[in-house]
């Protein structure tokens, strides 16, 4: 059962070390004064946008967490998230650094088990048929340094038949990547477009994209989500997991806020606007101000 | 899924192993010459090299050829430390976002890996073999009254010949395909011994995970020495009141071999259980 985008949520308590910004700073729900915590409140959505929201009846979401609880020791990395994700849409999953943003991902892609609760995948769990279904894009280069562009091409051409290598090529080609350069020799922000590249140019039905602009220069940032956004279809759902919202939030549809491993809000880009922030950004500044 | 997921295993594999194997034919062949050039010294007639000449070279191919066979030796270490760093580096390091990503089974992942690296220590075995064999067939010249017996260790033309073990191994092709059988299992055994400990160490280890690995293989080695040391002293008491050596050998021959089967098993299980628990990677 997926929790309602709607309902207001507390901001959990911060860990030790950080205090706590007084009740005061934080956004309230709406019957609050001005400095209030926004009540998420049910809005028309814009008429060049589709509605967010759960999925249809009759279509699974292409991404579900129900009650997604993940624990290292006594470690809560996620702590209870529900929410789901229905197709074709770009969604920001936004946080400080810490919030469990990677571990959701990571449990999505099925590289982790859940401790507790459920991420489904289009209606599945995360196996086989989902790791056909997703593209993933990890934060840290995965490619083994000795492997040639090339190859790396033949290695996705091979494993995933959604795989358009002909886009994949004309890409590499226009950022000037020569085919026989081995991972190697090229720098780390090349690294990270020739990645986003191949991971772009399959024609799957859930991206998941981790950091993809973190750690690289504003022009290759401005080129990562150029290339996301003009290579994803349009019936793709893409998860965006990022702390540089400025970059990212004109390219969002929906955000899903994460702090201290718990979901604080779900809900369409426009809202923030709504509730009188100019901005994503200035919106997640205030809200989680340490 | 398997097929492909073996091509780029035995890829990455051969893209080291390939220059090895290739740098230790070069090392056969300069055997071989020093063994050559000992042997033809050796049958010069007296006088014929002046005394300190004759020592000089002699000592020098001796050298040369001991070198040569100790870098076969070190061949066979080299693959396997190549062959489990690319299991450890390709599931448990950065490339493990990618691999195990792929839509392919944990069971396949295995699989691929024990499969491609098996294939490279037949070939290693293959190679380091005949490079002993043609080392020491140049020590005797290549001919003369050279007995392939006085050159191979006897052990292993025991089995062919079937007078190992008291004669129980049969003779000629079968009693080689039994060796060959045995040979290859004990290979899968120490290679998912291997996995499996290298695996768990990257599971169960928050730091230091190789070094974990390492102990973790050390533990499992010496766990499995007491239990095949349990069965042969077990097979001692199911053996006595018949005749003997003969019986013990075979009953233990065999029984080693199955028990190294078992093995082979619970360790594949180990390896697909930590893929399905999935690790967490750096």
């Amino acid at each position: 059962m997926t929790q309602d985008p709607w309902a207001p949520v507390q901001p959990p308590a911060p860990p030790a070390g950080c205090a706590p910004a007084p009740q005061a700073a934080w956004p309230q729900p709406a019957a609050e004064p001005t400095t209030a915590w926004p009540q998420p409140a049910p809005v028309a959505a814009p008429a060049w946008q589709p509605a967010p929201g759960p999925a249809p009846a009759g279509a699974a979401p292409v991404l579900a967490c129900d009650h997604l609880t993940k624990g290292y020791g006594s470690r809560l990395a996620l702590s209870d998230v529900t929410f789901s994700v229905p197709a074709g849409r770009v969604v920001g999953l936004l946080g400080p650094n810490g919030s469990g943003k990677t571990t959701l991902i990571k449990l999505a892609a099925g590289l982790l088990t859940p401790t507790s609760g459920s991420v489904r995948v289009a209606g599945l769990e995360p196996g086989t048929q989902t790791k056909a279904l997703l593209s993933y894009l990890p934060e840290r280069p995965y490619f083994a340094p000795s492997m040639r562009v090339r190859e790396c091409l033949a290695f996705f051409a091979d494993f995933y038949a959604d795989f358009d290598r002909v886009l994949a090529q004309d890409m590499l080609a226009r950022l000037g990547v020569p085919a026989d350069a081995p991972m190697s020799s090229l720098s780390k922000g090349t690294k990270e477009k020739v990645q986003l590249v191949l991971v772009m140019a399959r024609h799957a039905a859930l991206y998941l994209l981790d950091e993809p602009i973190g750690g690289v220069d504003p022009a290759t940032r401005d080129y990562i989500l150029d290339t996301i956004i003009s290579q994803y279809h349009r019936d793709s759902t893409i998860l965006i997991s990022t702390h540089l919202i400025a970059d990212v939030e004109p390219v969002l549809d929906d955000f899903v806020f994460l702090q201290y491993g718990t979901m604080v809000v779900h809900a369409p880009v426009a809202f923030v606007r709504e509730q009188g922030y100019p901005s994503l950004d200035d919106y997640f500044r205030r809200a989680f101000r340490c | 899924m398997l097929g492909k997921l073996m091509k780029y295993d035995l890829g990455a594999l051969s893209r080291i192993l390939i220059p090895l194997h290739l740098a230790a034919v070069a090392v056969i062949v300069v055997g071989a010459g020093a063994g050559l050039t000992g042997h033809w010294v050796s049958e010069l007639p007296a006088g014929a090299l002046a005394d300190p000449a004759e020592g000089a070279v002699l000592g020098l191919a001796v050298l040369v050829l001991l070198m040569a066979v100790l870098a076969l030796g070190c061949l066979s270490l080299a693959t396997l430390a190549v062959v489990l760093w690319r299991f450890y580096r390709n599931l448990f390091t950065d490339e493990g976002y990618l691999t195990l990503t792929l839509p392919a089974t944990p069971a396949q992942q295995v699989g691929s890996k024990v499969l491609a690296g098996l294939i490279w220590m037949v070939v290693d075995a293959v190679v380091v073999f005949a490079g002993l064999l043609v080392v020491m067939a140049a020590a005797e010249g290549f001919g003369g009254a050279t007995d392939l017996e006085d050159t191979l260790p006897y052990w292993i033309l025991s089995y062919a010949n079937g007078h190992g073990f008291g004669g129980v191994v049969p003779e000629g092709f079968l009693g080689v395909a039994g060796t060959l059988l045995q040979t290859l299992v004990q290979m899968a055994f120490g290679l998912l011994m291997a996995y499996a400990a290298f695996a768990l160490g990257a599971a169960l280890a928050a730091r230091h995970k190789v070094a974990a690995g390492i102990g973790l293989y050390v533990a499992l080695s010496w766990g499995y020495g007491l239990l095949s040391g349990a069965v042969g002293v077990l097979g001692l008491f199911a053996v006595t009141g018949t005749s003997s050596m003969r019986a013990y050998y075979a009953l233990t021959s065999v029984t080693g071999t199955v028990l190294q089967l078992a093995a082979c098993g619970v360790f594949w299980l180990i390896c697909v259980w930590v893929l399905r628990r999935k690790v967490n990677l750096p």
